[in-house]
């Protein structure tokens, strides 16, 4: 099954394309969260610097869907802190719910299973993708079309919170 | 006795087992050998016209069993489906792609039908009687169960993953379990046209 496969590399991985200038890794970097702090609702209120986020999107998407009716999201998010984080609850603008699912499939028959946590170990990554780990977008507000984003927000068991763009695709 | 149960059953043996040598061993998908005779359901449309789903000569079947408030793996097979068509180009006319909802509870036949032309305005969507959609669930030998989910889910359905390809006589051929690839899918579709 293909979602057993270990992930192919992601577009944004940490390493730059060969050929690639010494300064394109820091420079990816400082514009990723620079993006990752615009999406915060808080981002410019304080005097202090934002907090670097506890977690770095390598990858995302929401698949399409008319309004009122289910999605679902696929984040890669990598942690590069030297402690794990663990994620309860995922929320979004854009849908009434979110959920945190996995699909387990034996002899052939899928069952949808709910998560509490997520937890993202220390150093590493966790890759959703069809079949297996994804948010279940529920009641979605609007037309979700290829192009849109949807605005997730991560909320931390240690009290942090974090916004993610997810762009819109087909399929 | 059993020398004339032998000869009768013969010439209904020997068939399928030629046939299954015709296409044995090059299905990308897990070939059923012999393959297996479906029997035709038929299902109302939207509107009351009817759809069967008995075999069409000339037209192989794409069969996959989901239901609308499913988020993932049925939307990823219906994608699927979608590359398959466009992949097969001119001859995609000829195949049928097949949604058949296991909530029809939930899943209204206008609700089953959208959503699969969501996917591709060809596509046909079905949503049958509780006995007619366990009857073919049944004939393709799979379940579906009815699971507890949240307030913002409601239920959820526990369904076979597989898409099922159907020859133009009505026989199950393929069985491709979920994440084998549209490719996979594309190029056994193609062995039947």
């Amino acid at each position: 099954m293909t979602w057993c496969v270990p992930s192919r590399p992601h577009p944004a991985s940490r390493r730059p394309a060969r050929g690639a200038g010494p300064a394109a890794a820091p420079v990816a970097a400082v514009a990723l969260v620079a993006l990752l702090g615009a999406c915060g609702t808080d981002a410019g209120k304080n005097d202090t610097p934002a907090e670097e986020p506890p977690l770095r999107l390598a990858a995302a998407w929401a698949r399409q869907a008319d309004s009122g009716k289910i999605s679902a999201a696929y984040l890669t998010l990598e942690n590069r802190a030297d402690a794990p984080v663990a994620i309860r609850q995922f929320g979004s603008e854009a849908v009434q719910a979110v959920e945190l699912h996995e699909n387990m499939t034996e002899d052939g028959m899928t069952h949808m299973h709910a998560r509490a946590i997520l937890e993202v170990p220390a150093g590493g990554r966790v890759t959703m993708a069809p079949g297996g780990l994804h948010l279940m977008l529920i009641g979605t507000q609007r037309t979700l079309a290829p192009g849109d984003t949807v605005r997730l927000t991560l909320e931390m068991e240690d009290g942090r919170s974090q916004q993610v763009a997810v762009p819109v695709q087909r399929p | 006795m059993r020398g004339r149960l032998i000869a009768a059953l013969l010439p209904a043996l020997l068939p399928p087992l030629l046939a299954a040598c015709d296409v044995a061993g090059s299905f990308r998908g897990m070939a059923v050998e012999p393959p297996r005779e479906i029997p035709g359901f038929s299902f109302v449309l939207p509107g009351g016209t009817r759809y069967a789903t008995a075999a069409e000569a000339g037209r192989p079947m794409l069969l996959f069993f989901g239901y609308t408030h499913c988020p993932d793996v049925c939307p990823t097979t219906l994608a699927d489906f979608a590359r398959v068509r466009q992949a097969l180009g001119e001859q995609a006319s000829r195949v049928r792609f097949v949604f058949v909802t296991v909530d029809p509870e939930r899943d209204t036949p206008e609700v089953a039908q959208r959503y699969a032309m969501g996917f591709d305005s060809t596509f046909v969507g079905l949503s049958g009687d509780s006995a007619t959609t366990a009857g073919l669930q049944q004939a393709f030998g799979v379940a579906s169960v009815r699971e507890p989910g949240s307030e913002a889910t409601g239920y959820l359905v526990g369904h076979a993953s597989q898409v099922f390809l159907l020859d133009d006589r009505g026989r199950l051929v393929a069985i491709h379990p979920f994440g084998s690839g549209w490719d996979a899918l594309a190029a056994d579709v193609r062995r039947l046209l």
